[in-house]
């Protein structure tokens, strides 16, 4: 039996010749001992292989977590050691930057400052709108009363990005009493920044009874508190 | 089919298995098995205060 022979197969002498054929076992070998590898790399050495190889990353990020938060402890440890030593400081950081804007207490202290300066405030302006009870006081009252709260201001409330609240304010005294005042404000505990600072000299002007009049423009800082 | 085509299905049935199995292990030792949630917990913390800070306010006026 050579290869190109033709044979019927249906004859079962001549099949038996084909089977018995040193080419067709020879193949049949062949074929049958790539698809034995195949089933087997499927269903046997690829499992194995995955299980292997997941293992031993599980592993290795394990040790890796471990020692990550072995460290995370240490440093929450020293943070904590730093939060106790410096617990008795932390409230002048509220004095700094209040996590309300506190405008009611802003506007005393200007006065008490403008006072004790002898100077006299004769104008005074917010320049963005600026709400006495900070954000979430503002929210509870809308839910607790009822009360009719758009969803543009409830939404305009719950983004509100402002961490300042900018006023406008004019004094009236002699040059160094203002001076006085704007020197005072940018050495409170409570931050705050002047943006404009303008002193006009008034004396040629008519029913004018200050010698110089001083304008502000200036941000007082505030941190609100984040939402987790 | 000849004997050569059952043989060539046969390897080439074997190479995509090899194939299959190399990608597939490839796959499981690039990716990570942390969760993002132990993620952000094993992210460290810097504990350093900046303390000089408080003398800065405390110089100021009340």
């Amino acid at each position: 039996m050579k290869k190109g022979d033709n044979l019927t197969l249906h004859n079962p002498k001549t099949l038996q010749a084909l089977l018995i054929s040193q080419e067709t076992q020879a193949y049949a070998m062949a074929f049958l001992s790539f698809f034995a590898l195949a089933f087997f790399t499927v269903f046997a050495i690829r499992p194995t292989l995955i299980s292997f190889f997941n293992l031993q990353k599980q592993i290795e990020e394990a040790k890796e977590t471990d020692s990550k938060l072995e460290m995370k402890i240490e440093q929450l440890l020293a943070a904590q050691q730093v939060y106790q030593d410096y617990q008795s400081e932390l409230a002048l950081l509220d004095k700094a930057l209040p996590e309300n804007p506190e405008f009611a207490q802003l506007i005393q202290k200007l006065e008490e400052i403008v006072n004790d300066k002898e100077a006299t405030t004769t104008a005074f302006e917010t320049i963005d709108e600026v709400t006495l009870l900070d954000k979430h006081e503002l929210l509870n009252l809308g839910t607790a009363a009822n009360a009719e709260m758009s969803p543009e201001v409830s939404e305009a409330l719950n983004e509100m990005p402002a961490e300042s609240i900018k006023f406008s304010m004019t004094i009236g005294s002699n040059y160094l009493n203002n001076k006085a005042v704007a020197n005072h404000l940018l050495e409170l505990k409570r931050i705050i920044g002047l943006t404009t600072l303008e002193f006009t000299n008034t004396k040629d002007q008519d029913n004018v009874e200050f010698p110089v009049e001083t304008t502000l423009e200036a941000e007082a800082f505030y941190l609100p508190k984040l939402n987790d | 089919m000849t004997n050569k085509d059952w043989l060539l299905l046969a390897i080439i049935t074997f190479l995509t298995a090899i194939v299959w199995t190399v990608f597939d292990v490839y796959h499981t030792v690039t990716a990570t098995t942390v969760t993002p949630a132990q993620a952000d917990l094993i992210d460290p913390i810097d504990p350093t205060l900046h303390t000089e800070i408080f003398d800065t306010i405390n110089s100021r006026k009340d």
